[in-house]
């Protein structure tokens, strides 16, 4: 009996082989915006954005929204994990050149900082309860209250 | 308290001021949301100096501890069009910033285009002027490279005409497929106080007064990381003579051009500034002045981690280009050739143990004068010279 199964334990050795290196690869592989995503106030009147006009909003540089209404931004703290990941691959930028932009605008007087919550929760109510707002979230979450628009 | 004196809003800009005051109490139906738009930052830095000859900042070649910077501003946006800013700054900086409190910028940004794509407005008051990649923030400790920003472009010697001109300011943004493209344009007054010291090399009886000065700057910032911006500036200063005075009323005009490159590649950042500035002074002095001063600087700086960064710099500044080792001056005046040029090589650390602390340490090797404050040095200088500084900085 132990010559069979032992035939048989080595290919399915193998195969838990693979399927890991499979899992692992779908893992690095996979696109990192399906973690994290852009939400916005229920009343902000887009349904997707292109990445570099949501690059100009979090960096402060845009400051309404193409109906008029003010665009009033939420992110986590600098070192925050949800913060890092998304400024990192959703922006495609780094915390540190964020931050800079940040303060080139508000210490010359020519913009302000985004408003800055404690954790994802108070981002979620936050988003939900400020019109023209605009944050991130982990997907799961995202619940009725805010809006989960698409970055193209 | 002289220097707030004369930093007053002029009374045309008090009056719009006044205007824009009385639009937004028309548009307090909006209570809530513009009184949760209203924000406040601040900074406090302490420094330390130590030179082996010459003075830089204070007595520095005993130690100095003569230089701090502290500064709050607010902001509200009480229109989706209209946002109010204002900072306050008290720098003491050895014989050259007396600590005094100043306005530094005090403006309202009507915004006259704005939506996901681009926008445009005015900036009236007191606005900081675009000059180079860090003008606009040099005296806030978190958005320099070092303590020190490189002097060849950012003289702490004659800062006052940098700082920030009372008159208007045009901006455009613009975003060009991934890139944002910005110009502004300003006009304006600029600060003159205690110029005097720094442009003549002596308290001069007289003074000297700023006309209407401009200053434009076209930036371009890359998302992958590049930026250029090319800046152009002309500043008009008049010479009125005191009795008796060995200046005669004249004008000056400085016009400085400057191209700025940097590349942030997350780890390392590399950035090259390069400067021309043209002086001339007519009237001033018996015969007319003209000089092109000529500087240039290469800095790489590496992120170890999010906590700590090194950098290292050359700097070097040519008062005349057409004498850079200052032979031709040194003939003519008797004053010492290597007050005409600065070469400034140096190494600093920085460390942010937090997202509001942040310590500073910097060594500079430098050859030659030329950025030195006369007032902090009335000994007879030394050509070599080293400095070593270190700041705490917090902000709120």
């Amino acid at each position: 009996m132990q010559q069979p199964s032992a035939s048989l334990a080595r290919p399915a050795g193998y195969r838990a082989a693979w399927l890991a290196c499979l899992l692992l690869a779908a893992l690095i592989f996979s696109p990192a915006s399906s973690a994290q995503e852009v939400i916005v106030n229920p009343d902000v009147p887009i349904e997707r954005i292109d990445k570099s006009t949501l690059r100009a909003i979090l960096s402060m540089r845009l400051r309404n929204w193409d109906n008029g209404e003010p665009i009033r931004v939420f992110v986590l703290d600098d070192q925050h994990p949800l913060h890092q990941r998304f400024t990192r691959q959703i922006l495609g930028l780094y915390p540190h050149r964020l931050r800079s932009a940040w303060d080139r605008l508000v210490y010359a007087g020519l913009g302000q900082a985004p408003t800055q919550v404690g954790n994802e929760l108070e981002m979620r109510t936050m988003v939900a309860t400020t019109p023209g707002a605009i944050g991130y979230l982990e997907k799961d979450m995202i619940d009725d209250s805010v809006r989960e628009i698409t970055v193209e | 308290m002289t220097v707030f004196v004369k930093s007053r809003l002029s009374k045309p800009l008090q009056r719009s001021l006044v205007a824009l005051l009385t639009l937004l109490a028309g548009g307090a139906t909006q209570a809530n949301d513009w009184l949760d738009s209203f924000q406040y930052q601040g900074f406090i830095g302490q420094g330390y100096i130590k030179t082996d000859t010459n003075n830089f900042y204070g007595n520095s070649a005993s130690g100095s501890l003569d230089f701090h910077e502290i500064g709050i501003n607010a902001s509200i946006r009480p229109l989706s069009n209209l946002q109010l800013a204002g900072q306050l700054m008290s720098r003491r900086a050895g014989e050259t910033d007396d600590g005094d409190i100043r306005v530094d910028y005090a403006l309202a940004d009507l915004n006259a285009i704005s939506n996901t794509v681009s926008q445009a407005g005015l900036r009236l008051g007191r606005v900081k002027i675009p000059f180079g990649l860090y003008n606009e923030t040099r005296d806030v400790p978190f958005t320099r490279p070092s303590i020190f920003l490189p002097q060849s472009i950012y003289f702490d010697r004659t800062r006052q005409l940098a700082l920030s001109a009372d008159g208007g300011q045009i901006y455009m943004d613009r975003l060009i497929d991934d890139n944002l493209l910005s110009f502004q344009l300003g006009i304006g007054q600029l600060q003159t106080g205690g110029l005097e010291y720094a442009v003549f090399g002596l308290d001069a009886p007289g003074r000297l007064d700023s006309e209407v000065s401009y200053a434009a700057r076209l930036l371009f910032d890359g998302q992958d990381g590049l930026t250029v911006a090319l800046t152009y500036g002309i500043a008009d200063l008049q010479y009125k003579p005191g009795s008796p005075d060995p200046f005669g009323a004249g004008d000056m005009r400085f016009k400085p051009l400057v191209l700025s490159i940097q590349y942030d590649a997350g780890d390392w950042e590399l950035t090259s500034e390069m400067a021309t500035r043209s002086t001339r002074l007519s009237g001033i002095t018996p015969t007319e002045t003209r000089f092109i001063g000529e500087s240039y600087y290469l800095q790489g700086i590496y992120r170890f981690n999010p906590a700590w960064q090194g950098l290292m710099r050359y700097d070097v500044l040519y008062t005349d280009r057409n004498d850079k080792d200052g032979s031709a001056y040194a003939a003519a005046t008797g004053g010492p050739a290597y007050s005409r040029f600065a070469k400034d090589w140096t190494v600093g650390l920085r460390w942010l143990p937090h997202r509001q602390w942040m310590v500073s340490g910097e060594f500079h090797h430098v050859d030659g004068t030329a950025w030195l404050a006369v007032p902090d040095n009335p000994q007879p200088t030394e050509r070599i010279w080293n400095m070593f500084s270190a700041e705490v900085s917090y902000r709120f």
